[in-house]
C-alpha cells in the first residue's frame, strides 16, 4: 500500500483509474463525485480489475456482493468504504 | 403490404398498446408501454421532418442505451431517413471518419455524450442539427411523412474492422425485419417475453435484440449497469427476465463473479450466446448451472443482418463447440477455393444466402462486389459441417494469423488452452519474429481462484499441435482485455 500511504487512498484510486481507464491523458479529469456509471468511465471488466487493485493495495478483502454503486460508484463512495473495511479489520 | 421498421411498431402497439415495450433497469427504473413508446417514436419523426430532414439522408445515433435511443432509431426509420448507430467508445476522430464517409446529416446524442456529439458536429460540415432531447409529445402534429419501400436502406452499421478500415454496412427494412423475424420464430419469443439487454444497441447483436423483441410484442429490459455484474444478476431477478443475451465474456463475469448461479430464477427461459467463440466448457459451466433453461448459440456477421445460424438447444450439451445450422428462412453452404460444395467434416468458406445479406458496403461497390457474389454473402469465416448439418467454425478471417508463411487459425491453439480446467478465457494474437515474420503468442486468464501452469500448457501445445502453431510465449493474466462489446481486445493484446 505504498502509493496508497503517500498519496491518500483517493489520489491513489485516482491515479489508477486515470492511468488504466482515461489512458494517462494529459487533460483527463475526475471528480471526486462523478459516478463511474454514469459517466461510462470504468467497464464490467474495469470494476473487476479496480476491485484486484484494491484488495492487493490495501490488503483488504472485497466480497462480491459489496461490488455495488453505494460502495463503489465515485471516489467519494470508495473511500468511505476502504475506510470501513481498514476499521474493521 | 409495404414492410418497414415503423411499420412493425406500430402494429405492435395496435395489437397491444398496454403491454410493456421497454423498461430501462436501474434506480429508479423507467418503463414505457407500446402505445407510450409508438407516441414518442412520432414524436421524433416529426420533429426530424420538421428540422428539415430529407428523404435518404442520414441521421446518426450517439448515445447509451435508453428507450429514448430506440425511440429516436424508429423515428429516422418513420422520418424516412437512414439510421447511423455509432460506437460512443470511439474517438471523435474515428467517429468523424465515419460520419463523413456516409455523409450524416442530423446527430442525436443524449445528455452524458452531448459534449462529443457537439464537437462531433463542429469536425464534420454535412451534420445540419444536433436533436438532444426528446420534443413535446405533440408538436407538430399534421406533418407529412414520406412513403418507406422495404428495399430501402434503413441502417449503416460500421463493421469494427480489426486488419482494415471501416466499412458501412447498408440494411434494409427487409434485411433487417426478416431477420429479426427468424430470430423471433426459431427462439419462441412471444408476447409473454421479457429480455434482459446488457449489449449496446450500436452493435448489430445489440440491435438484432431489440427489434427482435420489439417484432414479437415482447418487452426489452435495458440493463446498463454491467460495470456492476451482481446488479445484472439481481435485475434479472427482479424484472423477471425470461431472456438473457451476451458474448462469452458477460457469461464467464456472470458466473464466475456474482451469485447468478445460486439463484431461482423460475421466469427465465433462455440465455442467447452470439458475438464470439464460447469455449465449450464455460458453455457446459451454464448449462450445469441452468440445467432446464434453453442456451442459444449463434453466429452471425454484421453483413448478414446478422444472423446466420443457431445450435437447437436440445443439441448444445452434446456439441458445444458447434453453432448450428441455417436460420429460418436462410441457405448456407461450406465451399472450398474452387466454389465447390465440401463433403462432410471438410473444411471450407461459409456462405450465406437469405432476405437478411446486406445491400452492400455504402459507397464501396468494389468491396461489395468482394462480399456479396450471385447473393451469396461470402463470410469469410471457415467451418466444416457434422453429419447433421450442423456448422463448427474453425477459423474467422479476420483473426488468421500468418506464422512462416502458413495461415493458422489462433482458435486452434486457444481451445488447447481451454482445455485445461483452470483457464478461463484464451486468445492467441500475432507477434513480429525476424526469422518467421510473425510467430504465436497466448494469453491465458484464470478461473477465479485457481492457478495457471504455463508449463503444462506448453507441453500441452507442444504434444498437439506441429511445431509452428506452438505459442513462442505464454503470458498469464488477471483478466484478458475486453472491447466496448465485451470481446476479447486482439489488437491490445498484440502491443503488450
Amino acid at each position: 500500500m505504498n502509493d496508497a500511504k503517500k498519496l491518500g487512498i483517493k489520489d491513489e484510486l485516482k491515479k489508477f483509474i486515470i492511468n488504466n481507464y482515461l489512458l494517462g491523458a494529459k487533460n483527463a479529469k475526475i471528480s471526486d463525485d462523478d459516478s463511474f456509471l454514469e459517466e461510462g468511465i470504468i467497464d464490467s471488466i474495469g470494476v473487476i480489475e479496480l476491485t484486484n487493485h484494491i484488495q492487493r493495495t490495501c490488503g483488504i478483502k472485497i466480497h462480491v456482493a459489496e461490488i455495488v454503486p453505494q460502495n463503489f460508484d465515485t471516489l467519494n463512495n470508495l473511500e468511505k468504504y476502504i475506510n470501513r473495511k481498514l476499521h474493521s479489520k | 403490404m409495404t414492410d418497414s421498421l415503423h411499420g412493425m411498431i406500430q402494429r405492435s402497439a395496435k395489437r397491444s398498446p398496454r403491454a410493456i415495450a421497454l423498461v430501462e433497469a436501474g434506480a429508479p427504473s423507467r418503463a414505457f408501454t407500446y402505445s407510450e413508446f409508438g407516441a414518442l417514436v412520432d414524436a421524433f419523426a416529426r420533429d426530424l421532418i420538421k428540422r428539415g430532414l430529407r428523404k435518404a439522408e442520414r441521421v446518426g445515433i450517439l448515445a447509451r442505451n435508453s428507450i429514448e435511443w430506440a425511440a429516436f432509431y424508429l423515428a429516422v426509420s418513420k422520418a424516412g431517413g437512414i439510421s447511423v448507430p455509432l460506437n460512443y467508445t470511439l474517438q471523435v476522430s474515428d467517429l468523424a471518419e465515419e460520419a463523413r464517409d456516409c455523409g450524416i446529416a442530423a446527430l442525436y446524442s443524449d445528455k452524458s455524450l452531448s459534449k462529443k456529439a457537439h464537437k462531433l458536429a463542429g469536425r464534420v460540415s454535412s451534420i445540419r442539427f444536433v436533436v438532444n432531447c426528446a420534443p413535446e409529445a405533440d408538436s407538430h402534429k399534421g406533418v407529412k411523412f414520406p412513403k418507406v419501400k422495404e428495399g430501402d436502406p434503413a441502417s449503416i452499421i460500421y463493421t469494427a474492422g480489426t486488419t482494415r478500415k471501416p466499412l458501412g454496412v447498408v440494411l434494409t427494412h427487409k434485411n433487417l425485419l426478416s431477420n429479426s423475424r427468424a430470430v423471433s420464430e426459431y427462439s419462441g419469443l412471444s408476447r409473454r417475453d421479457r429480455t434482459c439487454c446488457v449489449l449496446p444497441f450500436y452493435y448489430i447483436y445489440g440491435l438484432s435484440l431489440l427489434l427482435s423483441n420489439l417484432s414479437a410484442g415482447a418487452s426489452v429490459i435495458i440493463d446498463n449497469r454491467f460495470m456492476y455484474p451482481n446488479l445484472i444478476a439481481d435485475g434479472i431477478k427482479r424484472y423477471r427476465a425470461t431472456g438473457f443475451a451476451g458474448v462469452p465474456s458477460h457469461y464467464a463475469i456472470l458466473l464466475y463473479r456474482t451469485a447468478l448461479r445460486k439463484k431461482k430464477l423460475p421466469d427465465l427461459r433462455y440465455f442467447m450466446q452470439a458475438g464470439d467463440a464460447m469455449p465449450p466448457r464455460l458453455i457446459l459451466t451454464l448449462a450445469k448451472a441452468f440445467p432446464r433453461k434453453k442456451i442459444y448459440l449463434m453466429y452471425g456477421q454484421t453483413e448478414a443482418g446478422p444472423r446466420i445460424s443457431y445450435l437447437s438447444p436440445d443439441k448444445v450439451r452434446d456439441k458445444p463447440d458447434s453453432v448450428g445450422s441455417a436460420i429460418p428462412g436462410a441457405k448456407v453452404r461450406v465451399v472450398d477455393e474452387s466454389g465447390d460444395d465440401c463433403g462432410l467434416k471438410r473444411a471450407g468458406e461459409i456462405l450465406v444466402a437469405s432476405s437478411g445479406v446486406m445491400k452492400g458496403y455504402w459507397n464501396n461497390p468494389v468491396e461489395t462486389k468482394k462480399a456479396v457474389k450471385g447473393g451469396w454473402l461470402h463470410t469469410g469465416d471457415i467451418a466444416f459441417r457434422d453429419g447433421e448439418g450442423d456448422l463448427f467454425i474453425v477459423g474467422r478471417e479476420k483473426n488468421f494469423l500468418k506464422v512462416a508463411g502458413r495461415r493458422i487459425s489462433p482458435l486452434e491453439i486457444e481451445r488447447i488452452a481451454e482445455d485445461d480446467p483452470s483457464v478461463l478465457e484464451a486468445a492467441c494474437v500475432g507477434a513480429k519474429d525476424k526469422l518467421s515474420g510473425q510467430k504465436t503468442k497466448l494469453f491465458v486468464s484464470p478461473v477465479p481462484g485457481k492457478k495457471i501452469d504455463a508449463n503444462r500448457m506448453m507441453k500441452a501445445c507442444k504434444e498437439k499441435l506441429p511445431p509452428y502453431m506452438v505459442p513462442s510465449k505464454i503470458v498469464i493474466m488477471e483478466s484478458l482485455p475486453k472491447s466496448s462489446l465485451g470481446k476479447i481486445n486482439r489488437k491490445e493484446l498484440e502491443s503488450i
